[in-house]
């Protein structure tokens, strides 16, 4: 049966009566799951259920009911996840069905295999959902408790700024040799003016990773501009430093909010002049670019 | 060390109804409490959320009250929200902004509704609506409002039956609805000696840096507390937003160039000059000599203890926090204060002309 057809014969049994939402709802996720379709064919059928903003009254009570039975195939209740979560775009639509989605994700997390757990996590994460944050950070100190992987619990911490878990990942970053996972913990400490002086290490630091020094540059700028701009010099003048992080410094330098300083100051000017005589590529391009918005 | 969470859960769920447990309860809530050191935000609205859901448990004490008016006001945790409406239902008499509070609370949670963990199988928004339902200055306003969200048809099921048994209530009750009293909750504002604080050191949102009492004695100001992390809408972003209205309030009266108006960052290490600049511009706040944002160059605790700042922190950053806007006077010491609730831009307005007016600062 193809999905248009199916959608015709649902459309035309339920007659799309207003106040009997739940009513259809429930004979839809019936129709979906009961059917003697293929998982493909249902899981495209979950996919397409809220196409039209006037299916949402019945498609989201039925994604729900999916969502909700842990006897459907893991695969077709990822998908009726991902339903509603676009469904939750559209807000006058999902907010009845909201609190009942949120107790839906909890019931997930208990009994879920390791896919949709993960997802339902990601989802309470993103709300700011307390126990669910609680569950990442016991997975992050105790790995056998872990719901997901630790760099993954780290980016959904992540989505809460005043979530308060900066002792527990500056430990975590301490402590781990996996880069996915420093990495992870690096921006969400990114915002706490706490962990400036680890950026500046991090940055300063040629044994350090590129992208970990790049990161650390970035966090100093935010957090801490005035060392940063100390630190960007020094690493400009170290021509055994290597030109992708020199142009990162020179690059941010160019942009800083006190240029007229950076520009009047007559040994930056003489190694950025230099830089654009001597080097090539990135660097060089930095070195242009400051010399082009010092006019 | 500072007890787990779940001590301090159960230390709360111990004065449930308890003799004096209201007023221990009552005692937690001030943001700056010990409780609440460390906390994230998250798990300090938590811990608020069962301290207001314990004071349910008896009649409400007068010092509770504004903390849950200002919670159903500007509240952004639906569980907080809902349990300080369970609270209310043991006020003492009739709170005659209770209603306008408790529907204003409504329509926030109708498009953000969550389960209410404290009252499971039920949800934030059916705790508002059933306080509501019980409130004895509710009327017309609650009747007109509720027919409104039902008709709009954006209720889950549970909610929509609370509604109805709500506004069925509301009517029931239309004829025989007492007169109705006014109980102004607002914290005192105690005049505070400014000499203390003459020294703390400031830099504004341009970079320049300057003692407190270079900026805030020889005029009377308006000075707000605020940072530009706040994830509530309805407090930092809307107070700056106001502080802007205010700007033109003053203009209106013929006062600019004799009256200031500034911001100073709860968050000093992140609040940094730029950041500053850009909050406060992207809100409309006019800068100049006058009207500046500033964040102390050491540790904000001076200003805390000065002006009893409701505040309290988290590991890296505020955890939670009041709305608190104080009128100095030309001496830099406190002549009013609006705290807690939103404050108006008129009334503020008319406390600085006052101060203009007072002999003290004419002369």
């Amino acid at each position: 049966m193809k999905a248009s057809d199916y959608r015709a014969r649902v459309e035309k049994e339920l007659g799309a009566e207003a106040g009997e939402v739940r009513e259809a709802g429930r004979l839809r996720a019936a129709a979906i799951t009961g059917e003697p379709l293929t998982l493909d064919q249902r899981r495209d059928l979950v996919r397409d259920s809220i196409g039209q903003r006037g299916d949402l009254p019945t498609a989201i009570p039925a994604l729900l009911a999916i969502l909700a039975d842990s006897t459907q195939p893991e695969q077709l209740r990822t998908a009726a996840l991902d339903s509603l979560k676009a469904a939750a775009f559209v807000v006058t639509a999902f907010a009845p069905h909201r609190a009942e989605f949120l107790a839906t994700l909890h019931k997930v997390l208990s009994e879920a295999g390791a896919e949709l757990r993960g997802r339902a996590l990601e989802t309470l994460a993103i709300e700011k959902d307390k126990d669910a944050q609680a569950l990442l950070v016991r997975g992050l100190q105790d790995p056998a408790k872990a719901l997901v992987p630790p760099a993954a619990a780290l980016q959904y911490l992540g989505y809460d700024d005043h979530g308060g878990y900066e002792n527990v990942v500056r430990d975590v970053v301490a402590k781990s040799d996996d880069d996915e996972v420093r990495y992870e913990g690096l921006r969400l400490l990114a915002s706490d003016p706490k962990s400036s002086s680890l950026f500046e290490r991090l940055f300063a630091d040629k044994n350090e990773k590129s992208e970990i020094r790049r990161l650390g540059a970035a966090a100093l700028q935010m957090l801490a501009p005035d060392k940063f701009e100390k630190a960007a010099r020094k690493i400009l003048a170290d021509d055994k430093d290597y030109d992708e992080i020199r142009a990162t410094a020179l690059g941010a330098l160019t942009h800083v909010r006190e240029f007229a300083r950076a520009r009047a100051d007559p040994k930056l000017v003489a190694k950025v002049d230099e830089l654009r005589a001597k080097t090539r590529g990135f660097l060089r391009d930095a070195a242009a670019r400051f010399v082009q918005r010092s006019g | 060390m500072r007890p787990a969470i779940s001590q301090l859960l159960e230390r709360i769920a111990g004065l449930a109804g308890q003799e004096g447990g209201a007023d221990a309860l009552a005692a937690l809530l001030p943001e700056q409490a010990a409780v609440y050191d460390g906390l994230g935000s998250g798990e300090a609205e938590r811990l608020r959320a069962h301290i207001f859901a314990a004071l349910a448990a008896g009649a409400l004490p007068a010092a509770a009250l504004p903390f849950v008016l200002e919670e159903l006001e500007t509240g952004a945790d639906p569980a907080a929200t809902a349990a300080a409406a369970m609270a209310l239902r043991g006020a003492p008499g009739a709170v005659a902004e209770a209603e306008a509070l408790l529907l204003k609370s409504a329509a926030r949670l109708a498009v953000a509704d969550s389960p209410f963990p404290l009252a499971p199988g039920r949800t934030a928004l059916q705790e508002v609506l059933a306080t509501l339902a019980v409130l004895p200055t509710a009327g017309a306003e609650s009747v007109a409002a509720l027919g409104a969200m039902l008709a709009q048809g954006a209720l889950s099921a549970a909610a929509r039956a609370e509604a109805e048994r709500t506004l069925a209530a509301l009517r029931a009750r239309r004829s025989e609805k007492p007169p109705c009293c006014s109980t102004k909750a607002s914290d005192p504002g105690a005049p505070l000696p400014a000499l203390e604080i003459a020294g703390v050191r400031l830099e504004d949102q341009s970079g320049a840096r300057l003692a407190f009492a270079d900026f805030f004695a020889g005029e009377p100001s308006a000075l707000a507390f605020f940072y530009t992390r706040c994830m509530n809408p309805e407090r930092c972003s809307l107070t700056v937003t106001k502080l802007a209205r205010l700007q033109a309030r003053l203009a209106d009266r013929g006062l600019t160039g004799r009256a200031r108006v500034a911001a100073i960052s709860y968050d000093p290490d992140y609040d940094l000059p730029g950041r500053l600049a850009d909050y406060g511009a992207q809100r409309g706040f006019r800068f100049d000599a006058r009207n500046r944002f500033l964040r102390t160059l050491g540790p904000v605790e001076p200003l805390k203890a000065h002006f009893e700042l409701g505040v309290g922190y988290g590991p890296a950053t505020v955890n939670r926090h009041r709305i608190e806007l104080f009128v100095l006077d030309g001496a830099g010491a406190v002549a009013a204060s609006f705290t807690r609730r939103l404050w108006d831009e008129a009334e503020v307005a008319a406390a600085l002309a006052s101060q203009l007016a007072s002999p003290a600062t004419s002369s």
